[in-house]
């Protein structure tokens, strides 16, 4: 194919790009005259340049629309929504040829007659009957529209607030590539390389004439150095696209989509601006369009149901693009009815993808995630629009291929709003190095929210156990550990030669958890290569690359790491949005209710109690005025926070016989240490109640509120902090 | 020999330059009316203009109109370069200072032609 034909093909798809975004626009402010005139001038270059090319086929067609979009223009059709609709056919069919021109260099004309039907509809909407009297009507026409085309561009000069739609529009004008396999780069970028890489050349003659024992070669590896970050960042902005330009096709998707569904939706866009890596724009596209599908189809409801509800008959899907901590987060939110958490519960199990205990004792979030699950749809029925089966597991499998994660956020009634996350660029990571069984791995910064030192000394008093897993205690929040050797099966550096450990506190696919690691290294943008086979099969590691010093270092999949440790997603306060509320479930969490000598109903969680036991009082002893208690061969330092055994010793005093009930807690009989028992005065109940918030007065001893059995009842969630502390200043 | 080629459509001015190169004639583009402007009221002078009508911004006829009102080129013969659809504007076109027109789509030899009549190359 000559270059004039490509040329011609690039042009006339970024018209009609153009159009598309026009012409829904246009259904919503018909009176636009420089709508209008973009749309006329779309169909009107088309059928200007065909002429030239012979391509008959593309001329007919466009001829006709252009002469439907001439009657608009002067005024003598109205914009009705069959208007809208022929228009879009027009669009689909010239589109069609050109993909056939495209791809073939031909437009298949056989018949010659091969669109006579869109033909026929075009002509018909023109108020006119086809096809006998079309060229004598169309004489008629050109004859009549006398005026000239001046007050359309002057109009456009006028509308003054160029709508979100519309600065899209320009966007993909000026940067938008016809195809996937061009790319318009502004030609100041372009400059901007050329001067860089003019840069690299220089220096590279200096290197090459300088000896490496030269006092100036450290001056020229900082040369080397600030050009290559100059040349990189500048090949990664000629690379960028604004998001907008994927946007732009969804106006007249969820349009189409709409009509079909029996809804009544608008679409609004927010940061289109924002800019991706071309590539990644590519891989996000599908994942995209599935999620602003399924918001149109599951996500809003039909106009009725909408009005009963209070709400507008109107739904509405908006498309947010913005940067955070590295990437780039798009949002789709709909203001529909939610995600029904019985009806994905229930799915779920009915194809067998969870058991009803299973179903039972998942938290609204982990209910959440069933929808990522293969083979998962809760349409009612499958329609033509979505549903096959095909649903968000391949948006989450599209987005996590390249990088990226999905969340969703649901509330009844309120909507639902499905996140993408994607990395700014998939090439280059900035990342952090650390050691961990003697080799070097690498934390992609986007996963790493903080680094903690735990020196050696401090070990035992800041790790804390529950059953098997280890815990941390960072600023009042618990935070899962995961040992990085333990994980990969690796030999544990000898114990000896380590000062301590760090803590890299890392979070991925809505899970927060700290990984234990040797050392810590520099922190690198490393070039990211892709894995053999053998090592994917691992699933734990999302590519490899070549350190400075030239080692290699395996790059950390912290998602997938995340799952294998069996680290729990952290369940989000719905109220205040806040994301540290600690790594218990809010809901369905059982306590242990008892009262002290203040009669204050206090809980403990169940699971940090091993049991409850009456114990004699003349067991209790004393040391320094502290009590304790011989259990099980074991010396239990006693906490004792309401004064009962003062009050029990009054009672023993009068003779009676009094028993001290005592809740042995923590430990799970490792680390003796970690061990007490808990005086109370009554054991109340065993209940789930819900967390409320946490108290930031609780001074170490990890007070907090809960509503158990609809009583607000104060929680020790760590009875051991200070009792312990105490009793090792004894000891 | 110097011309202007003025078209939003990247192609036809690819077109045209790729025609009027072979007559060894420089090419300068301008994308709309204004920028045509634009590129008049700088140093170069040209001894052709070959103006689309159909234009965003400002259109073939306020482009010529203006330039003829500003005394921009006056040497310059101007071809408005036309479709069918713009044909009842050539009368206003020739008002507003047009010299001749051209309409799309043309041969190499229509064009030849044109400017034969308007005296830009000799025969």
């Amino acid at each position: 194919m000559d270059d004039l034909t490509k040329e011609f093909i690039a042009e006339s798809q970024e018209g009609l790009d153009r159009m598309e975004s026009c012409l829904t626009e246009l259904e919503m402010r018909p009176g636009d005259s420089g709508l209008l005139g973009e749309i006329f001038r779309a169909v009107h270059t088309i059928k200007g340049t065909t002429g030239f090319l012979g391509f008959d086929r593309l001329e007919k067609l466009a001829h006709a629309g252009e002469h439907l979009l001439g009657s608009l223009r002067d005024g003598r059709l109205a914009v009705t929504s069959e208007l809208i609709s022929g228009l879009l056919n027009l669009l689909d069919g010239l589109r069609a040829i050109l993909v056939l021109i495209e791809e073939t260099g031909g437009e298949g004309t056989r018949s010659g007659d091969e669109d006579g039907e869109l033909i026929a509809e075009l002509t018909l909407l023109n108020g006119e009957m086809p096809p006998a009297e079309v060229e004598a009507e169309l004489l008629h026409s050109i004859i009549d529209s006398g005026e000239p085309a001046a007050p359309v561009a002057g109009a456009s000069k006028m509308s003054n607030k160029p709508s979100a739609p519309t600065s899209a529009t320009t966007n993909s004008e000026r940067n938008g590539a016809g195809n996937d396999k061009t790319l318009r780069i502004d030609v100041d970028v372009l400059n901007r390389m050329m001067n860089l890489v003019g840069e690299l050349v220089l220096t590279r003659n200096q290197m090459l004439q300088s000896d490496m024992a030269a006092g100036n070669f450290p001056e020229l590896a900082r040369r080397l150095d600030s050009v290559t970050a100059d040349l990189r960042e500048t090949v990664m902005q000629a690379r960028m696209q604004p998001v907008g330009n994927l946007f732009g096709k969804f106006p007249r998707m969820v349009r189409d989509l709409a009509r079909t569904c029996g809804r009544d939706v608008r679409i609004e866009f927010t940061g289109q601006e924002t800019g991706l890596d071309k590539s990644l724009l590519e891989a996000i596209k599908d994942p995209l369009t599935h999620a602003v599908r399924n918001a149109v189809d599951h996500g809003i409801e039909a106009p009725s149901v909408r009005v009963l509800a209070g709400k507008p008959a109107e739904g509405c899907v908006r498309l947010k693009a913005f940067h955070q901590s590295g990437s780039v987060v798009i949002e789709v939110t709909d203001d529909g009815a939610g995600i029904p958490m019985e009806r994905v519960l229930a799915k779920a199990i009915e194809r067998n993808l969870v058991t009803e205990e299973q179903a039972a004792g998942m938290s609204e979030r982990e209910a959440l995630q069933l929808i990522f699950l293969p083979g998962f749809s809760t349409a009612a029925a499958v329609t033509t629009v979505s549903g096959r089966g095909v649903g968000m597991d391949v948006v989450r499998a599209n987005v996590e291929k390249v990088g990226g994660s999905v969340e969703v956020e649901s509330r009844r009634g309120a909507g639902t709003t499905l996140r993408l996350r994607v990395p700014l660029t998939l090439a280059i990571v900035p990342s952090l190095i650390v050691r961990s069984g003697g080799q070097c791995f690498a934390l992609p910064h986007s996963a790493l929210v903080e680094l903690v030192d735990i020196p050696q000394r401090d070990f035992a008093r800041m790790v804390q156990r529950i059953g098997p897993a280890e815990l941390y205690r960072l600023r009042e929040h618990l935070l899962p550990m995961v040992w990085l050797d333990g994980l990969l099966g690796l030999e544990p550096d000898s114990p000896g030669t380590l000062q301590g450990h760090y803590l890299a506190v890392l979070e991925a696919d809505g899970c927060r958890f700290g990984l234990v690691v040797d050392d810590l290294m520099s922190p690198e943008e490393i070039v990211v290569k892709p894995l053999s086979p053998v090592l994917r099969e691992i699933g734990l590691f999302s590519g490899a690359t070549v350190l400075g010093n030239g080692t290699l270092a395996l790059i950390l999949d912290v998602g997938a790491t995340a799952a294998r440790a069996g680290v729990k997603p952290i369940e989000e306060s719905v109220e205040t949005g806040a994301r540290e509320t600690g790594i218990q479930e809010a809901a369905g969490e059982s306590f242990l209710i008892f009262e002290d000598r203040a009669r204050e109903r206090t809980a403990l969680p169940l699971d940090m109690v091993e049991r409850i036991e009456s114990v004699p009082l003349d067991r209790i002893e004393y040391a320094a005025g502290r009590p304790l208690l011989q259990y099980r061969g074991e010396l239990l330092p006693l906490k004792d926070q309401g004064n009962v055994l003062a009050d029990l010793d009054v009672a023993r005093k009068r003779g009676d016989e009094v028993l001290a009930t005592v809740l042995i807690c923590g430990g799970a009989g490792r680390g003796g240490e970690q061990r007490l028992g808990m005086v109370v005065r009554q054991v109340l109940d065993v209940s789930p109640g819900t967390v409320l918030e946490r108290d930031e007065v609780s001074d170490g001893t990890g007070l907090e509120l809960a509503l158990v059995k609809e009583k607000l009842t104060l929680v020790c969630r760590e009875p051991g902090a200070k009792a312990t502390a105490s009793w090792q200043e004894v000891a | 020999m110097r011309a202007l080629i003025v078209d939003d459509s990247s192609f036809i001015r690819e077109y045209l330059r790729h025609l009027l190169s072979r007559m060894d004639i420089v090419c300068e583009e301008a994308v709309d009316g204004s920028d045509a402007l634009m590129v008049l009221a700088g140093e170069e002078t040209f001894d052709l203009m070959l103006l689309d009508v159909n234009m965003p911004v400002m259109n073939g006829l306020e482009c010529v109109k203006a330039l003829r009102e500003a005394r921009l080129g006056p040497d310059m013969k101007v071809m408005m370069v036309t479709t069918e659809a713009d044909h009842s504007f050539i009368a206003t076109a020739l008002d507003n200072g047009a010299d001749e027109f051209l309409m799309k789509p043309f041969t190499p030899e229509s064009l030849r032609e044109k400017m034969l009549l308007l005296g830009v190359i000799a025969a």
